[in-house]
């Protein structure tokens, strides 16, 4: 009797699982159909219309987004490109909802992400590199930074679209305070730290400003690694995190705090507001490091104030360079209309028309040539643009993500006693060439 | 399940006239449960089974995956950042379950005094839970922001110097549990309901002979609020060992201060979204799942110490 019931429970389960199959069969049929026909249509009609995923909704950046397809729709009378905002998971990425797309068979047509890290998922784009060579694209219309940064062992991913910039900003009225020449700005590292002690102000034994705090900002790893002249990978792309110059540059942050009290130092960033609070704006920061987006932050939320922008210091006081991230525009693999969304992704990203709408964000065009005519009258972009070409991009490796947090982490666990700089860059690097081994063996 | 064996007996008689109305009835009855068990097996069950076959893969969403049998678990018992993890989530569950419980039941107490204005006060303990985390961790940050923040200045006064709260390893997971003993609303409610369900019998009892309020309250409330207590201890753990929003909200997902605050989850979801390492995270899920097991399996075998239910003997 007993056997009889579940006999029959198993066969309800399997019938189930069969019209489930059924279901999805048909479906999968239905929709091929239905595709192959929109695409005959199209091919006779006119419209082609393509998706673009962005990140950026609202202010300046949803403004840009929004105006260039206005601008492309208008030109290309053949395709209409549908924008559509997509949440960013994290930081400015949305690449688990682009593999999950591309995995489900249904992803969007063009893409907007942050170029760095596109490398881990490169098996969900489009190879362009073809696209490009055949319509006279190469690395010399853009920034080495930009090119660089968006290709993987000389195999291009994407089409770099725009870049954002590192330097040193500082509060000249409170250099006047201070004793210090507000036109002069410190450009060795020595310079900072004896301006930056000169600008701090404490009463009662509590700060009530600093002068400069280092990973303050824009002040990542990277940006002082650099600056100290660290590479992190050496010629063959392996990790050299632990390049004796970037393990000064640790030192030397961690030192920074010591000097001022960790407790203080870190209990100061950890409470530090953004926008309007921005500690900058409000005059308990002196110095900080940060990005050229801050310009038009600054005109918004503290317009009367008297600063100055300058290069990050070295310890030379020469070789300035900047830290440059920024964006491409990529075609994830399997899209319906392959044509179209590299015209979309050609124009904005290697035309002259498509690349003038970054200057509604202020940010930089990956065109050198775009750049020097959005900005020929602008003097607060002076500083970047003369660093712009010696910019330094984060090293395209199979690990990226995974090396940004474990970097990020380095100063934190620094200061709270898990180890010296030495220790744990070498740490970081053993585990970040490790895991790039893995996935190179995984992708044989 | 014997009924429906009385179903198949009927139907092998193969005589369609007595189909009882109660066949009918069942069969209607798994009708309106297919789309329950459709939805089960498609959501549950398969994604439970996949994820435990891609545990053993090195598999990362786009590219075919490879079996690399338990290599995962493997590299995971050998991964600093997993144990650390581990760690963290485990004594953040330690203090942070028991702490509930205290404060829980002793609020779901005094809020179960008939006092005036009763009702508003429940209300008022139970608003918090209504807030989304995200805001009840902005909220936070301020009140424990080290410089600026109520509670500091709050110690100040009374002359004592605030911590760091969140930017201090020592203090971190603290403030988290400080967090969510904030939004306890939801175990209040069933502790409430809990304590209106204690037979008025006993305190009659205790009156006649002659017992005191601390006496009812470790004699007759507690003992007999144990299978209530239990229930949310059991649920307690299961969250506190899968806490994940606040931490990710609160540090971006970096766990800072010095990895203080990289709760096992999010190290999963790291691994799972960020490093495209899906077979190793589904490892750690199922690593996750054994850990909740044993943890539960020892609370329940130890139940039969320390639960007492009304009327058992």
């Amino acid at each position: 009797m007993k056997k009889r019931s579940s006999r029959l429970f198993l066969m309800m389960v399997v019938s189930v699982l069969f019209l489930f199959s059924v279901i999805a069969c048909s479906n999968k049929q239905s929709n091929g159909d239905k595709d192959s026909t929109d695409n005959g249509n199209s091919n006779s009609k006119e419209k082609v219309e393509i998706t673009f995923w962005h990140n950026w909704e609202t202010g300046p950046s949803g403004e840009s987004i929004e105006k260039s397809v206005q601008k492309f729709n208008e030109t290309h009378p053949d395709i209409v490109v549908k924008p559509v905002y997509v949440a960013p998971d994290g930081g400015d990425s949305v690449s688990s909802k682009l593999v999950t797309a591309v995995a489900g068979g249904n992803p969007p047509d063009v893409m907007l992400a942050s170029r760095y890290g596109i490398a881990e998922y490169k098996e969900a784009l489009e190879p362009i590199g073809e696209l490009a060579a055949k319509d006279g694209i190469t690395e010399d219309n853009f920034y080495k930074w930009a090119w660089g940064e968006a290709s993987y062992e000389g195999e291009l991913l994407a089409l770099p679209y725009d870049g954002t910039a590192r330097a040193l900003f500082y509060n000249k009225e409170h250099f006047r305070e201070a004793g210090l020449d507000p036109e002069n700005p410190p450009t060795t590292i020595e310079e900072l730290e004896i301006a930056a002690e000169k600008l701090t102000k404490k009463e009662n034994g509590k700060y009530t400003r600093f002068g400069f705090i280092p990973w303050f900002g824009e002040g990542w790893l990277y940006s002082w690694g650099w600056a100290f002249g660290g590479e992190f990978v050496d010629n063959d792309n392996i990790v050299t995190a632990n390049d004796p110059k970037i393990v000064d540059a640790l030192k030397w942050e961690t030192d920074f705090a010591e000097k001022f009290g960790i407790k203080d130092v870190t209990s100061f960033v950890s409470s530090a507001g953004t926008n309007a609070t921005n500690p900058f704006f409000t005059g308990q920061l002196s110095m900080m490091v940060t990005g050229n987006w801050m310009l038009s932050q600054i005109e918004e939320y503290a317009p009367d104030l008297d600063y100055g922008v300058t290069y990050i210091p070295t310890p030379s006081g020469e070789d300035f360079n900047t830290f440059v991230g920024g964006r491409v525009l990529l075609i994830p693999k399997g899209v319906k209309n392959l044509d179209a969304s590299w015209e979309f992704v050609k124009w904005m990203c290697a035309t002259e028309e498509g690349q003038s709408f970054k200057k509604i964000t202020g940010e930089f065009a990956a065109m050198p040539e775009v750049n020097e005519k959005l900005y020929a009258d602008d003097p607060s972009q002076d500083i970047f643009l003369e660093v712009l070409p010696n910019g330094k991009y984060r090293p395209v490796v199979l690990a990226g993500n995974m090396m940004w947090d474990e970097l990020a982490k380095a100063p934190d666990l620094v200061m709270n006693k898990q180890g010296t700089p030495q220790e744990i860059l070498d740490g970081i690097t053993e585990k970040i060439n490790k895991e790039i081994e893995n996935k190179k063996a995984q992708l044989e | 399940m014997s009924n429906l064996t009385e179903v198949t007996n009927v139907k092998a008689k193969a005589s369609k006239k007595t189909t009882s109305m109660e066949t009918r009835i069942r069969r209607a009855g798994i009708l309106f449960a297919l789309p329950w068990i459709i939805g089960l097996l498609a959501f549950y069950a398969y994604p439970l089974f996949s994820s435990m076959y891609y545990s053993l893969t090195n598999y990362n969403v786009i590219s075919p995956s490879q079996w690399i049998g338990f290599e995962n678990y493997i590299t995971l018992f050998n991964d600093d950042l997993f144990w650390k993890g581990l760690k963290n989530t485990l004594a953040y569950a330690l203090m942070q379950v028991p702490l509930a419980i205290m404060f829980g039941v002793t609020l779901a107490m005094l809020l179960n005094l008939p006092v005036f204005g009763q009702g508003f006060l429940r209300t008022v303990f139970f608003l918090p839970s209504l807030l989304p985390v995200i805001a009840t961790t902005i909220l936070w940050q301020w009140l424990l922001n080290p410089q600026f923040g109520l509670v500091n200045a709050f110690l100040e006064k009374i002359g004592i110097t605030g911590p760091g709260w969140l930017g201090d390893t020592t203090w971190s997971k603290p403030s988290l549990v400080i967090m969510t003993l904030w939004v306890l609303g939801n175990s209040i409610l069933i502790y409430l309901a809990g304590l209106q369900d204690i037979s008025k019998d006993y305190y009659e009892a205790a009156d006649i002979d002659g017992a005191n309020w601390l006496q009812k309250t470790f004699h007759i409330t507690i003992p007999l609020l144990t299978p209530v207590i239990f229930f949310n201890m059991i649920m307690g753990v299961i969250h506190a060992l899968q806490e994940f929003t606040l931490p990710y909200a609160l540090t971006y997902g970096t766990g800072n201060p010095a990895e203080s605050l990289l709760f096992y989850s999010m190290y999963l979801y790291n691994n799972a979204f960020l490093y495209m390492k899906m077979g190793y995270a589904s490892a750690m899920a199922w690593i996750l799942f054994v850990v909740v097991m044993l943890i539960t399996v020892v609370l329940l075998k130890s139940s039969g110490k320390w639960v007492f239910y009304q009327g058992d003997d």
